[in-house]
């Protein structure tokens, strides 16, 4: 109940505009100093009396800029600038409460790779059919990514742990939006009002790197620096675009909001013009998982492996359960 | 000599006017800030265990208890675990342990579970959602969460995990939290300087009890009950730093350098061919 009268609240917010960005940012400010202030020892007062005035200032430039009806807004809380709480456990729905279909956008047209990349997907695809089919693949492919995910549970990494075939859990706050999905799992930070940093300073990695806004009541998502072993996938409708590589440019932009109280949007964006002649998109929807404690995935009984020529073989013998088994809990 | 001592005076009132400025200022700041924290302490954020470059004061670090005492039921396992870390460390542990739980975590990246995923070793982040904390170790994402003022399943309703089940209250200002439902594979640690590890039974509950000392430095005081493998509990004391605007890089266990040749011996791979 609460949580709808949140939403409410929110829903019925003008749109984000320059004024009410100015009036978050400065409150922003305010609680930066004030976060600041409160961790300061006493022998550091002084530097915090020189924030207090530089606070002041601060406050008495922006009553100039904005003007004392915003500044009174701002005092009383009012939600205006105030973004959605995205707060909570989300997934795949309960089939008991489907999403309502209206809600449900499709994904844009499939992705086209290159000429570079359409063959190596080729030799990729190739792997993957054997692996699938137990043919076995060569020792040589051992290193492959594709064949090292199965067998050493390497993470999805972005855009696909969005998918939340387990679920994820969003936990948010002025400074960042972190996200950790259920299954392995897997950790991706978003940092709220910060530069991206070139490509050559950053650690490739299964997330990525991702900096975020605010606009209006969607979070702006700009992800780069994901690594090559991560493999991209259309909807799942596109049979030949899945497991597609990608090269180090890639670029994934999210744009995440709610459509409903319990029902989450992410429109992803992907870039890569070494890769794909033309950005694709796909569409996560996702709900709301209410009351949801999330259970422990730990990849910790390994049944496939390798034998010695290279044939995926399912390890019987190994006692315990396997966790990478598990179903998502029913929702209690 | 007068001359001398008038000479220095200037500055000795300056500094005893900045003193009483900053007594003056101080109750008000720390009257705010025990306000705030009357309502909740802000343990949230990154943190991690002192390293050498943070000179940490030397009376936030509790040192260790005597060695915990096992049962004599449960006295030859330790003694076994014991030596399987260190064959395992030094001549191999020999094929036939290629499953054993401690070898098998090395090789296979596995968690290191609840309590001693807390240490901190890389760092911890901290997040409070409305009704649980999560707490995220950079080492391989290993994730608890902690369920506050919500009681434990029954027992035979956990799946024992390497973080078990997590439930929590305030008392006073410190964060009391108790585990159960931990896995027996899970290794215990026998203090924070201390760093021999231990087997427990089913029966293990640990408590922690995690406060603020100062608004950057947390200590987690962890107590390990298990009435079948310890004669008595035992406690020690992780001291954490705060650190501000850190990135958390991300640690994915992608290229295990450490695998058991045919004999069993843990070892560095140093090429990427397996």
């Amino acid at each position: 109940m609460e949580r709808e009268m949140l939403f409410h609240r929110i829903s019925t917010v003008p749109p984000s505009n320059v004024h009410n960005a100015a009036i978050f940012q400065a409150r922003f400010q305010l609680a930066q100093w004030a976060m600041y202030f409160s961790h300061q020892s006493s022998l550091e007062v002084f530097n915090c009396m020189k924030m207090i005035i530089q606070c002041a200032v601060a406050v008495l430039v922006a009553n100039m800029v904005i003007g004392p009806a915003s500044m009174a807004e701002m005092s009383t809380g009012s939600s205006s600038a105030q973004p959605p709480d995205l707060n909570g456990n989300w997934g795949l729905p309960d089939p008991s409460e489907p999403i309502d279909p209206a809600l449900i956008e499709q994904d844009g047209p499939p992705p086209v790779l290159t000429p570079e990349y359409a063959a190596k997907h080729a030799k990729l695809r190739a792997l993957i059919e054997a692996v699938n089919s137990n043919r076995g693949v060569s020792a040589s492919n051992l290193n492959n990514p594709f064949v090292q995910r199965q067998v050493d549970c390497l993470p999805y990494g972005m855009p696909r742990m969005m998918q939340a075939l387990y679920s994820i859990e969003i936990l948010q706050s002025p400074k960042q939006v972190v996200i950790i999905s259920e299954s392995m799992p897997e950790v991706r930070r978003i940092y709220l009002n910060k530069p991206q940093l070139p490509l050559a300073k950053l650690d490739l990695s299964y997330s990525g790197r991702s900096v975020g806004h605010w606009e209006g009541n969607t979070l702006v998502v700009s992800t780069a620096g994901i690594k090559e072993d991560v493999l991209f996938s259309a909807r799942s409708s596109y049979m030949d675009a899945q497991d597609m590589p990608h090269s180090i440019q890639a670029v994934i932009t999210e744009r995440i909001r709610l459509l409903a109280p319990d029902v989450l949007q992410d429109r992803v964006t992907i870039s890569d013009p070494v890769a794909f002649v033309r950005p694709y998109e796909i569409v996560y929807t996702l709900a709301r998982l209410k009351d949801y404690e999330t259970p422990e995935y730990v990849c910790d009984n390994k049944r496939e492996h390798f034998d010695v020529s290279g044939k995926m073989i399912y390890d019987v013998q190994s006692s315990g359960k396997q966790s990478t088994d598990k179903k998502p809990k029913s929702k209690k | 000599m007068t001359t001398a001592n008038s000479a220095i005076k200037p500055p000795q009132v300056r500094i005893t006017v900045l003193i009483t400025s900053v007594l003056a200022i101080a109750p008000v700041v720390s009257s705010a800030k025990q306000h705030a924290s009357k309502i909740q302490p802000d343990i949230a954020g990154i943190w991690a265990a002192p390293w050498k470059s943070d000179r940490l004061d030397p009376k936030y670090v509790v040192p260790d208890g005597p060695t915990p005492e096992y049962t004599d039921e449960y006295a030859p396992k330790q003694k076994k675990i014991k030596e399987v870390i260190e064959a395992a460390q030094s001549e191999g542990a020999g094929a036939h342990l290629a499953d054993d739980p401690v070898v098998l975590g090395q090789v296979n990246c596995l968690p290191d579970g609840v309590p001693r995923m807390m240490i901190g070793g890389y760092s911890l982040e901290i997040l409070k959602a409305d009704d649980h904390f999560t707490i995220i170790g950079e080492f391989k994402s290993e994730t608890r969460r902690i369920y506050l003022n919500k009681q434990h399943p029954p027992r035979d309703e956990i799946d024992p995990g390497y973080e078990g089940h997590s439930v929590a209250h305030w008392e006073g200002r410190t964060l009391v939290v108790d585990t159960v439902g931990i896995k027996e594979s899970v290794l215990i640690p026998t203090g924070a300087q201390r760093e021999d590890l231990i087997a427990h039974s089913d029966q293990l509950i640990v408590t922690e009890r995690i406060k603020l000392v100062t608004p950057d430095i947390l200590q987690n005081q962890i107590t390990i009950t298990d009435p079948a493998a310890l004669k008595k509990p035992y406690s020690f004391t992780y001291t954490l730093l705060r650190r501000k605007g850190y990135e958390t890089p991300e640690y994915v266990c992608d290229n295990p350098r450490e695998h058991i040749d045919s004999s069993g011996k843990i070892s560095l791979k140093v090429s990427a061919q397996q």
